[in-house]
């Protein structure tokens, strides 16, 4: 795909997400013009306010998203790097982590750890209740982390190797996860992919 | 808005953006019923659950997307009016939901002024959608078997058949002789079937020139023939999914039954003069009032068109031979001809017995015109024998004599213009806003016209209104008519 149509499908893919508490507030300032009923108006306030910040926050993930911290490429332990995640995570009820195959790699830490929380924080654990997340690592020749879904299927997400910020959001609260996990590789000399037949999601690091 | 509208329809709003839905509660709630859904694979089985009359729907949702859910609102043919909001500007997704059948197409972020005209239209679209079902539903009502006047064993045999037949596709063949309510029936068959919300349309076919009738049936593209100046939609494709009655069908031409056959086997026509294959689900009442199989075997009706016709044959009785109904019949008229122009009238015993007793050889629609000549021309409350008598003296003057003398003689039947004879029997007949005639006067001018459209020859004016030349002289003798030309005696 030609790099002015990936700019052209992510802006609409965020002017979409935009409109949305765009239209709240254009309705309630509409609405308070016709209607005068205090209660309406607190409401209304609330609204316009509420959903102000939620442009605010939906540019602060994309930004998030786009930035990349500074790391040193450090030696990094498996399965410990998982737990470093998952056990500050409010989800980690839902999660399991493989023991079998310990092993250790140089590569950037946070960065990783960064992705991890992206999948792990970021899927819709409220709506998808039944769903569990397998977490595992592989060293041949690459290492790869996998992130292997049960308990639900990710049927709408292609097999694709670059997430639009809001494509998957049917199944991530803010939408823009995959699309931070996309980045985070695209600076580090990562892949990440998904496997739909699968339901996993993998990033390879070169050893 | 609020004042505009009423709080009667229901409103589902389905977004996944709270905001969105807390909104379009806000700001409809008051004017409609509102309940909101998150999820888009909520929505089809919310909306078999309650009944809505309009979808505010979202086309980006978790779940199923909007699209789909129009999808599976056209296939399961659900009743409702959709709106389609979304944050998308894409010219395509507009289209593609148009084509599914959403009213209308809304991009966020969206003037609530916008939606609220949208919605007045929709509500307006649906008062008067509401409006047509209650006429519908009021006329169907009238055509309740229960509600045909039928009480003797043969109409009762027929209303049996017709109740097994009723919900089928099956062709119904109706037999029966002129005035019996042959239409009646046919309307009777439509709205107590499946199809009553759709059209019931009827074509005589012995009143439209048999050059015209396939343009009625099929309709025709612009520029088919000359005079088509714009493209005609038949009926067989206006009355899809409802019923279309075919009149006297024994007078279709023998090219246009071979193309009637067609329609009935293959479901399927084309316009005139068009190349566009049209499927139609039309059903299918014939009526006639000649025998079509002795037409068959005189091949003038084709057999294989009989019997794709006669699935379910209906003999329609004369009225002479369900005598039990005729006083329900006279009860029936007197009620709606009282009623209609204001009179207090009612029949003596032994008027009713001789109405009774009758041979109404015009049927239903000769007894109904009697009754309304009665309740016109009678002075008295009490309708006497005599004044019935003299009633339906006239009535055997006028109706059958055209026939008769079409019958009896070429040179009459020649002479005789139809529309002429038709336009005096309507210039004699009772005017229910002038003054009372009385018989005496109406038989004097009926005599004096017939005798002027021809040109003052009795002969013929005799054979014409079906009495003899002695009776037509003391006809003009007791009405004192002059002769106003030279008379030529044959």
């Amino acid at each position: 795909m030609y790099t002015v149509e990936i700019i052209e499908r992510v802006i609409r893919n965020i002017a979409h997400e935009v409109r949305n508490p765009l239209t709240t507030i254009k309705g309630y300032a509409q609405l308070l013009s016709q209607k005068n009923e205090p209660a309406l108006i607190a409401k209304s306030q609330n609204m316009i306010i509420e959903q102000s910040e939620r442009i605010d926050t939906i540019f602060t993930d994309l930004y998030d998203a786009f930035t990349v911290t500074d790391d040193d490429i450090i030696e990094c332990s498996f399965p410990e790097v998982f737990h470093l995640v998952v056990d500050e995570s409010s989800y980690r009820e839902y999660i399991t982590i493989a023991h079998n195959t310990q092993f250790s790699v140089l590569l950037y830490k946070d960065r990783l750890q960064q992705c991890i929380g992206s999948v792990i924080n970021g899927f819709n654990w409220k709506y998808f209740s039944t769903a569990s997340l397998h977490l595992g690592a592989t060293k041949e020749k690459n290492c790869n982390v996998n992130f292997s879904f049960s308990g639900v299927v990710l049927d709408s997400i292609p097999e694709d190797t670059f997430y639009y910020p809001f494509q998957c959001k049917q199944f991530f609260v803010k939408g823009t996860e995959l699309f931070k996990i996309y980045c985070i590789a695209q600076r580090s000399g990562w892949q990440f992919k998904f496997y739909q037949a699968d339901n996993t999601f993998t990033i390879e690091f070169p050893i | 808005m609020n004042t505009i509208l009423e709080k009667y329809y229901k409103v589902l709003i389905a977004d996944d953006e709270k905001g969105i839905r807390d909104l379009l509660k806000d700001l409809l709630d008051g004017s409609f019923y509102v309940s909101t859904v998150d999820r888009g694979d909520t929505i089809i089985d919310e909306l078999n659950k309650n009944k809505y009359d309009i979808l505010i729907l979202d086309l980006q949702m978790p779940g199923k997307n909007g699209i789909e859910v129009l999808q599976t609102i056209r296939d399961l043919k659900m009743d409702i009016v959709v709106v389609v909001i979304t944050a998308s500007n894409d010219v395509q997704l507009a289209i593609t939901s148009m084509k599914l059948g959403a009213y209308d197409y809304l991009v966020k972020p969206f003037d609530t002024d916008k939606l609220l005209v949208i919605l007045k239209n929709i509500v307006e679209k649906l008062d008067l959608e509401n409006e047509v079902n209650e006429l519908r539903e009021k006329v169907g009502e009238s055509f309740r078997f229960k509600n045909i006047i039928g009480k003797s064993p043969k109409m009762q045999r027929i209303f049996a058949t017709l109740e097994r037949v009723i919900d089928t596709d099956s062709t119904i063949l109706i037999i029966g002789e002129s005035g019996t309510g042959k239409e009646i029936i046919a309307k009777a068959i439509h709205y107590n079937s499946n199809r009553k919300q759709y059209p019931f349309k009827s074509i005589d076919c012995s009143t439209i020139p048999q050059d015209l009738i396939g343009s009625e049936l099929f309709g025709h593209e612009k520029g088919a023939f000359t005079g088509a100046i714009a493209r005609k939609i038949g009926k067989f494709e206006v009355a899809s999914k409802g019923t279309l009655f075919l009149d006297e069908i024994s007078n279709l031409s023998f090219d246009m039954q071979a193309k009637l056959l067609r329609v009935l086997q293959e479901k399927e026509f084309e316009r005139i003069g068009g190349n566009e294959i049209i499927k139609v689900d039309t059903r299918i009442v014939a009526a006639s009032n000649r025998d079509i199989r002795e037409m068959v075997k005189q091949g003038t009706f084709r057999e294989d068109l009989y019997y794709r016709l006669n699935v379910v044959p209906i003999y329609l009785p004369p009225l002479k031979e369900r005598k039990e109904d005729i006083p329900l019949f006279i009860d029936y008229f007197l009620s709606k001809f009282t009623t209609e122009y204001g009179r207090n009238i009612s029949l003596d015993l032994q008027s009713r017995l001789y109405l009774t007793d009758y041979h109404w050889p015009g049927n239903v629609r000769q007894l109904e015109n009697v009754i309304k000549r009665l309740v016109l021309l009678s002075t008295e409350n009490v309708v006497k024998l005599d004044i019935v008598k003299s009633v339906l003296e006239f009535e055997e003057y006028n109706k059958p004599k055209v026939k008769a003398s079409e019958v009896e003689s070429e040179n009459v039947k020649e002479a005789i213009d139809k529309a002429a004879m038709n336009k005096i029997n309507q210039d004699v007949a009772i005017n229910a806003t002038g003054p009372v005639k009385t018989l005496d006067e109406i038989e004097k001018e009926y005599i004096e016209k017939m005798l002027k459209h021809f040109d003052y020859n009795i002969s013929l004016t005799a054979k014409a209104i079906n009495v003899s030349r002695k009776t037509m002289h003391n006809k003009l003798k007791k009405y004192n008519i002059a002769i106003k030309k030279t008379v030529i005696e044959h």
